[in-house]
């Protein structure tokens, strides 16, 4: 059974005369353990696409299946609970905490919760494997672009999520950077995590799809195709 | 998430602090006027107890050297039915017209208008009192029939006379004190403040003995063998019981029972009890006072964190992102709101104590002022501080707590 699996989901923004459709009953499996990328022209749908398997979007229609749970028909109270066991995010401007540390960051979704030693302790691996062990209490103005992006991973990551949802992960990276993210990333897959990357980087989106476990998707007005020629005529 | 939110109140360090000072001065405010409140309350209170059974008798719509009882009255009050039996003791004193002291006018202090008050005393009575003459501090009390006199102990260190034992004061027998007649000092007696401030011009009486005062107002051409003022210390337990007991003699009064004279009696404690009744009035502004600095605390705290949670909507927006739920946004908003209005308390509390003792000092040019710091006070203080903390963070705390992470970020 797909780990991921959307049934004609569409979603609406305006009413009246100023409808747009974002995702036009979209349809998509995607197994356990992939990376994903999900490449399109600005508009096209792919953030709204990722928002709603982050469950920060709900779908004006369609069935969002993660797990065999129908996300799209869930609580805010369980959209939480879901957002922080099965989903970690990346964004494209990092977004951490100005006055938190690097350990902090990455505890940073544990804190409502009792953050134990054994988060600590998980924590500080994650900063290892990011590269970033020896700088646990760096503060986050310090960093570079690259590594800002790296504590973000962690930080997606201390949940130990089954999916990762990055949308434009080296959008603000240069390039050897963003190679050096992308490498993070599919070496968390190899680790059994689904990954789906929203990118406009033609680079990933070959890496991806040279990668065993990896896989393209394009989207265009909402709709989705497979076809790696798709971009190339349509766009 | 404490520390969490803690730190973060802080993170504009600048407009938190301002905003916590804000509500300092507000909580000082409030912490002050209910320790001062304290304090004279528990003034009243010891006043109230000293003067339990105090009753002055004088002529009727008279004070002062104008109030002149005849000398009989005290007799004729002992023997009055259902008053009398009640006496424990009383003190006579008959007070001489204010051009008698006049040449000491404005002689205490430089730009006061503190002045001296020539007395009689029957010495007699007025040891068995435990007035003025058996108070000596410092030499002898006046002989009967002698032009000495003793002074009070506060005049020590005002005057710009000489009032050392053995030198002259010169008393007035014309308001231009054209004729007048010496009196020796030979006793300095004690005489404790009545707690009013410094600037309250003071009365030093000068008491000689009552024959002499007669002998001097004669002399001068004035009416004589006169008391003014006659204080009755009654057997009592209650202040209730004493007004029943000033009731009596007013009543007996109005009927002509002590007629040809009328006299006014009034209780001493009653007096404080007006006073204290004024001052309670004036207290029952103290919770509007304490309700507009907490709304004006409050608007503070909401501006803040208004201010702190629009700046940070993307902060919350990845936070709930990351799984933090409504609830734990909006606790973090609280805490932060009550982390600035408890250091609000704390500086108030500093500020406040420092005011009290500074107020309470010798420091103090008004004088200082009695002022009791209660646990009650210092709790009140930060149950306000609690209260303005959740009322301050409601509305920014809710406004946080529902934004919506692809709203927010979509705006990115």
């Amino acid at each position: 059974m797909a780990l991921i699996k959307l049934e004609k989901v569409s979603k609406i923004y305006g009413e009246y005369s100023h409808v747009i459709k974002a995702l036009d009953e979209v349809d998509l499996e995607i197994e356990k353990g992939t990376i994903v990328t999900i490449m399109g022209p600005s508009g096209s749908g792919k953030s709204t696409l990722l928002n709603i398997l982050g469950a920060m979007d709900i779908p004006s229609s369609g069935k969002v299946f993660v797990d065999g749970i129908d996300i799209s028909v869930l609580p805010e109270r369980s959209l939480s609970t879901y957002r922080k066991e099965t989903i970690g995010f990346i964004f494209q401007n990092y977004y951490l905490l100005p006055n938190v540390d690097l350990i902090g960051n990455v505890l940073s979704p544990l804190i409502p919760y009792r953050i134990k030693e054994s988060d600590r302790e998980r924590a500080k691996k994650l900063l290892e494997e990011v590269g970033l062990g020896n700088r646990l209490r760096s503060k986050v103005r310090k960093l570079s672009g690259g590594e800002s992006q790296r504590v973000a991973i962690a930080r997606s990551l201390i949940n130990n999520p089954k999916i990762l949802l990055a949308d434009e992960p080296t959008g603000n990276l240069d390039s050897e950077t963003g190679k050096s993210i992308v490498e993070l990333l599919f070496k968390f897959a190899e680790n059994g995590k689904t990954i789906i990357i929203v990118t406009h980087d033609a680079r990933i989106a070959k890496v991806a799809n040279d990668h065993k476990l990896g896989r393209n998707i394009w989207i265009k007005d909402g709709k989705l195709n497979d076809d790696p020629t798709y971009d190339l005529f349509c766009w | 998430m404490l520390i969490f939110s803690i730190k973060n109140a802080f993170r504009k360090k600048a407009i938190a602090i301002l905003s916590s000072i804000g509500i300092a001065v507000g909580l000082m405010l409030v912490f002050v006027v209910g320790a001062f409140t304290a304090g004279v309350t528990a003034d009243f209170q010891v006043n109230l107890t000293k003067t339990l059974g105090l009753v002055n008798v004088i002529e009727k719509s008279q004070i002062g050297s104008n109030s002149k009882l005849p000398i009989d009255f005290p007799d004729t009050l002992l023997n009055t039915e259902n008053v009398g039996d009640k006496i424990l003791g009383y003190s006579v004193e008959a007070e001489l017209p204010p051009y008698f002291g006049s040449d000491y006018d404005g002689q205490m202090v430089e730009d006061r208008a503190d002045r001296l008050i020539v007395k009689g005393l029957n010495k007699t009575i007025d040891e068995s009192w435990e007035g003025p003459t058996s108070r000596i501090i410092s030499g002898r009390a006046f002989e009967p029939g002698k032009n000495e006199s003793i002074i009070d102990s506060r005049i020590v260190d005002v005057a710009q006379f000489n009032v050392s034992i053995g030198s002259q004061i010169k008393v007035n027998l014309d308001p231009g004190g054209i004729t007048s007649v010496n009196l020796t000092i030979v006793g300095i007696y004690r005489q404790d403040g009545d707690g009013a401030p410094p600037f309250v011009p003071i009365n030093f009486n000068l008491f000689t003995d009552i024959t002499i005062a007669w002998d001097l107002l004669e002399k001068a051409n004035e009416t004589s063998n006169y008391y003014s003022l006659m204080t009755i210390q009654f057997n009592v337990e209650s202040n209730a019981e004493t007004e029943v007991l000033v009731d009596n003699i007013n009543e007996l009064s109005d009927n002509g029972t002590f007629s040809p004279v009328f006299v006014s009696a009034y209780s001493l404690a009653a007096f404080l009890e007006q006073i204290e009744a004024t001052f309670e009035l004036f207290n029952s502004f103290t919770p509007i006072l304490s309700i507009v600095t907490v709304l004006a605390g409050g608007m503070a705290i909401i501006v803040t964190q208004l201010m702190a949670v629009s700046s940070r909507m993307k902060e919350f927006a990845i936070l709930k992102a990351t799984g933090w739920k409504n609830r734990h946004i909006f606790l973090n908003v609280i805490i932060e709101s009550l982390t600035l209005s408890l250091l609000g308390a704390v500086i108030g509390l500093l500020l406040g104590i420092s005011l009290i003792l500074f107020f309470g000092s010798n420091l103090n040019p008004f004088g200082s002022v009695g002022a009791i710091i209660t646990v009650g006070g210092v709790f009140e203080v930060i149950a306000y501080a609690v209260g303005l903390g959740i009322l301050g963070g409601l509305y920014p705390g809710y406004k946080a707590s529902k934004v919506r992470p692809v709203i927010v970020l979509k705006g990115e």
